[in-house]
């Protein structure tokens, strides 16, 4: 099953967090090569350029939460907010979920392909990207979530 | 009298950039309140560029805006080199025209095709139009892919390039991706060509209107930098006289400055810098203008998008004519002499002109920094345009009608409010 993860961010502070999980899944040889890593620079299309006969899609992104710092949250497709019920992030380029339905829609991505999200916790007032012990946890997670999916 | 007061509210204005809300009151089918409120917090960007040296601020501008980061670099580069005495030479110059080519590029595809075109064919959303207009959703990407790799090519990456420095670049791509580029650009320039005659085949709306037009002025080319600014009404003034001429105003209501121009409410953007500097197009864009019967000078607003399309189909042309005669050098850069004094700069974000102005001490360090950008100087016009283009649409359409056509007029401006200072709560009070 081939699967694309893309890692949603910016070099800036804990927004890393999701690139550095990529960086490490990168070194990890278990991986296998049935998976396509891609840094996404935050315009909500560029993703669509890896997208080739996938049957999986993983976005990995930074998101403040109030539980723990660190805690990942794996979510289907369908728990993505949807532009009805949140405020954009950042509105001259496209929700996720609008450009997910994009990929579907232009035949990019196959209307059976899997979905998922994996929502790595951050705080207003931590630096998660400075904490080498938090971090070596995250991406132990990350890798304990993504290896069921395959 | 009967009263009847209808709310509406608009929990999120899509396909816009920032935080704003309309507030409507019609009494006795005219307008007897209206205010375009901009509630996104100030960011504060020109205190903290305050005691940071010259040479950090392009990559801290660039960082205003993740759409238009180069005209952010570009204005305030030409701001220090101008100050300085410097010219970074031809090769600096030409890579420049060509990184903001880039910029127009990504920035008009993706207004056009994700943002403003939906409006026009009855769609929600690009993804609702994605499905009918598939093909024409794949050009849009493809084409706001192209103007991303221009700015990858000398800035690294798409989104805030870093590649920008006074006196310069911080290197010289080699002839090999510049040949790479070349191929990609000119892959997509059919699709431009099909672009344009796709939006001058759509049934847009609107009327011609009177209304003052800002642009940058040179002489011999469609520029992207400049040193004077003019208008349609005979009046320009060089960039340092700027702030003499166009007044900013705080309004209570809004977190966005109004800039007003002698008082008056004026138009900066893509369809303002054509009405006035179309003869300076090169001759394949005129022609290809006058082939699709496209009049200009154009006085209905909605026809910004075809405008931006004109655009488009320059920047493209113009990469690829520069991409051309693309030679590698060793200096991609000049050595700056700091010097003290007042710095200005102008440029041609895709949205309008953006000014900036810089107060230097004698280390290099920015004692006072003020940025005008375009969506601030397109606000009060913005209002009056919605005053007439309601009045007009018939303030007695049903509400959700009122409320699509107010969207569509704040959208075709492409507004940039978080640069300004994102949504529109749209309050419509019938009495």
């Amino acid at each position: 099953m081939k699967t694309l993860i893309v890692a949603l961010g910016s070099p800036y502070g804990d927004d890393a967090i999701a690139w550095l999980c990529l960086d490490f899944l990168r070194q990890q040889s278990g991986l296998g090569l049935d998976y396509v890593l891609f840094k996404s620079k935050g315009n909500g299309l560029d993703w669509m350029q890896a997208l080739a006969s996938v049957d999986q899609l993983i976005f990995m992104d930074a998101v403040i939460g109030d539980k723990e710092l660190g805690k990942i949250h794996l979510l289907r497709e369908s728990a993505l907010p949807t532009q009805a019920s949140m405020f954009q992030s950042s509105s001259h380029q496209i929700p996720l979920d609008q450009s997910i339905n994009i990929a579907r829609n232009l035949g990019y991505l196959s209307k059976h392909a899997r979905v998922w999200i994996l929502s790595i916790e951050i705080k207003r007032d931590s630096r998660l990207v400075l904490n080498a012990n938090k971090q070596k946890q995250v991406f132990s997670q990350v890798w304990s979530m993504i290896s069921p999916l395959r | 009298m009967s009263e009847k007061t209808i709310n509406i509210n608009i929990p999120v204005l899509a396909r816009v950039e920032g935080e704003g809300a309309l507030d409507l009151r019609i009494a006795n089918n005219e307008i007897e309140h209206l205010r375009l409120r901009i509630f996104e917090p100030p960011r504060f960007f020109e205190k903290l560029l305050e005691a940071k040296h010259y040479s950090d601020v392009p990559d801290i501008v660039a960082r205003i805006c993740g759409i238009c980061p180069v005209a952010y670099q570009m204005s305030a580069v030409s701001a220090f080199e101008s100050l300085f005495a410097l010219d970074p030479g031809e090769w600096v110059h030409r890579m420049r025209r060509l990184f903001y080519c880039g910029e127009w590029i990504e920035s008009h595809a993706l207004h056009i095709h994700l943002l403003a075109a939906p409006d026009f064919l009855g769609f929600e959303n690009a993804a609702d139009m994605s499905l009918h207009f598939p093909e024409q959703v794949k050009r849009g990407l493809r084409l706001q892919h192209a103007g991303n790799q221009i700015l990858q090519f000398l800035g690294g990456r798409a989104v805030h390039p870093v590649g920008v420095k006074v006196g310069g670049f911080f290197h010289a791509p080699n002839l090999v991706q510049a040949k790479q580029l070349l191929g990609a650009l000119q892959a997509c320039l059919d699709d431009a060509q099909d672009l344009l005659v796709w939006l001058l085949s759509l049934d847009l709306p609107g009327e011609a209107s009177d209304f003052t037009q800002v642009a940058l002025k040179s002489e011999h080319s469609y520029d992207f930098i400049g040193r004077h600014l003019h208008t349609n009404l005979g009046f320009d003034c060089s960039i340092e006289d700027f702030a003499t001429h166009f007044k900013e105003t705080h309004e209570t209501h809004s977190t966005a400055l109004y800039s007003l121009l002698n008082s008056s409410d004026y138009l900066v953007g893509p369809l303002a810098r054509l009405n006035l500097n179309h003869h300076l197009l090169p001759q394949p864009v005129k022609q290809l203008i006058q082939t699709y019967g496209f009049q200009l000078p154009n006085q209905n607003m909605f026809n910004s998008i075809i405008a931006r399309g004109i655009e488009l189909y320059f920047a493209l042309a113009e990469a690829i004519n520069i991409l051309q005669n693309y030679e590698h050098t060793q200096y991609p850069s000049v050595n700056v002499k700091v010097k003290a004094g007042q710095a200005f700069g102008c440029s041609e974000a895709p949205r309008g002109i953006l000014w900036h102005s810089y107060e230097i001490d004698d280390d290099g360090y920015v004692r006072h920094a003020r940025i005008v950008p375009p969506t601030s100087q397109n606000q009060a016009r913005m209002q009056a345009d919605l005053q007439q283009g309601l009045t007009q649409f018939g303030l007695d359409r049903p509400e959700n009608e009122l409320r699509l056509h107010a969207e569509q007029i704040i959208r075709n401006y492409d507004p940039c409010i978080s640069c300004a200072t994102h949504f529109l709560n749209l309050n419509l009070a019938r009495v």
